[in-house]
């Protein structure tokens, strides 16, 4: 039982720690990509690995200009994106992007709800690592 | 058996543990910069920057929920040409009157909508009042390190630099909603989210007979903003205050059944400037009455959050 205790403790502090990095991680690596832009109030970050796949459903205010982020650690390899629409039509796709950067900007004519789908893509290394992917939005008038 | 398995594990929970732990003691650095291409690091090289060797074996699909910020909202009705009115904010003096974490959490939001609106509108003393009640607030909250004293200095500092002041406020209520999360208070969180909401909703729906219509249009496609609200305060552990507000908040959407939707297909266009334009999509109408619902609605549950 003790050690029962001990072993989720010690698991417990491997997910802290792991948040804080992604914390960290976002802050010093993601968080400087906005600039020129007021960031949304929501903290989207999360440890993923080869394989994984994230969506943020959001609406996005006509008139705004946006800057939608894609922010992951580089040990993920080449984490691509697409934006739908409501009715699932694909509006972009980061592997088509020009200049490659992990962002995209685009200004809003009408009111919409946009889903975001990331992709970490498959590796085939034996040893497999996690990394944190935040996805960030910044607006501007 | 199982005994000796979880004995046997010990010493590799400790093992990666331990990496983990002396991993924050590094400098991390190395990837500060904007390398988010096909460039993959060794299976051996370890950082303290968001990155370990992974135990998970099968692979899962993380869903992130957000909602357009009370900033966002602010500048949508300055936008639309509607007026700044001073009447319609929560007194900045009443943020001692809320005692209990989930009052102060629901008054976080409401205060930060008010200085959303104050300062898009550039009220910058009405702003720098409303900073001040939620730093107090966020002391009960005990996340007062995110309206740090040299925050605080630098709003004096800037305190006529409406850009300087925006990108406080946003970077105030990032961490908020950031450090709420990390400590495991997700409910908080949704509270300052759907309680910020409600508190814009109230800020445009006032004064509605001389609202302009580009203001009511806004006011409709909010729908879509309710649905955002709606579902990220919904993946949160429901405490009874945040299934409270949640219910309150049902009125509300019941007030947005009057507005029709038609739908057209998406497009995109791509600038010269390498940015997109995207059009197209749902078309929102309301009629008075409807628009006179919601800003009723909202009232209500308004009155409740501050009370």
């Amino acid at each position: 039982m003790k050690h029962t205790i001990i072993l989720l403790l010690t698991l417990g502090l491997f997910a802290t720690t792991a948040d804080a990095q992604c914390r960290s991680f976002t802050k010093k690596n993601c968080l400087t990509e906005l600039e020129g832009y007021i960031q949304n109030d929501n903290y989207n970050s999360a440890i993923l690995i080869p394989g994984d796949e994230a969506q943020l459903m959001l609406t996005f205010l006509a008139g705004q200009d946006y800057r939608l982020l894609v922010c992951s650690h580089p040990v993920l390899g080449d984490v691509t994106y697409e934006i739908f629409d409501a009715q699932g039509k694909r509006l972009f796709d980061s592997r088509k992007n020009e200049p490659d950067v992990s962002y995209v900007d685009f200004n809003m004519e009408t009111t919409q709800q946009l889903q975001v789908q990331v992709h970490v893509p498959e590796t085939r290394s034996a040893i497999m690592h996690e990394g944190c992917v935040t996805v960030l939005v910044g607006s501007k008038s | 058996m199982r005994i000796n398995q979880r004995i046997q594990a010990l010493p590799i929970a400790f093992g990666l543990g331990l990496f983990l732990i002396t991993g924050c003691g590094e400098t991390a650095d190395d990837h500060s910069g904007h390398d988010h291409g096909d460039h993959t690091q060794s299976g051996e090289e370890m950082d303290s920057d968001g990155m370990a060797v992974t135990t998970r074996q099968s692979t899962l699909t993380k869903i992130f929920h957000a909602a357009p910020s009370p900033m966002e909202t602010a500048s949508l009705i300055k936008r639309s040409g509607a007026h700044f009115h001073a009447d319609a904010l929560n007194g900045a003096d009443q943020y001692d009157n809320y005692t209990t974490s989930d009052k102060q959490a629901i008054n976080l939001g409401i205060y930060g909508a008010d200085l959303s609106y104050a300062t898009i509108f550039e009220e910058n003393s009405t702003s720098l009042d409303y900073l001040s009640s939620i730093k107090s607030l966020s002391q009960a909250l005990g996340v007062s390190d995110v309206l740090s004293d040299d925050v605080m200095s630098e709003v004096e500092e800037n305190r006529n630099d409406r850009d300087v002041l925006i990108d406080i406020v946003s970077n105030t209520f990032y961490d908020l909603n950031e450090r709420l999360k990390f400590n495991g208070q997700e409910d908080l969180a949704g509270l300052v989210v759907a309680s910020g909401w409600v508190e814009g909703m109230y800020l445009a729906t006032r004064h509605l007979d001389a609202a302009p219509e580009e203001l009511k249009q806004r006011i409709a496609e909010q729908k879509l903003v309710l649905a955002d609200v709606m579902g990220l305060c919904g993946s949160y552990d429901q405490t009874p205050a945040l299934a409270n507000l949640l219910a309150s908040m049902l009125s509300i959407e019941t007030a947005y059944e009057g507005v029709t939707t038609s739908t057209s297909e998406s497009t995109t266009n791509r600038e010269e400037s390498g940015s997109f334009t995207i059009g197209g999509g749902a078309t929102f109408a309301a009629d008075d009455a409807t628009i006179l619902a919601i800003a009723a609605a909202v009232e209500s549950v308004r009155a409740a959050c501050i009370q």
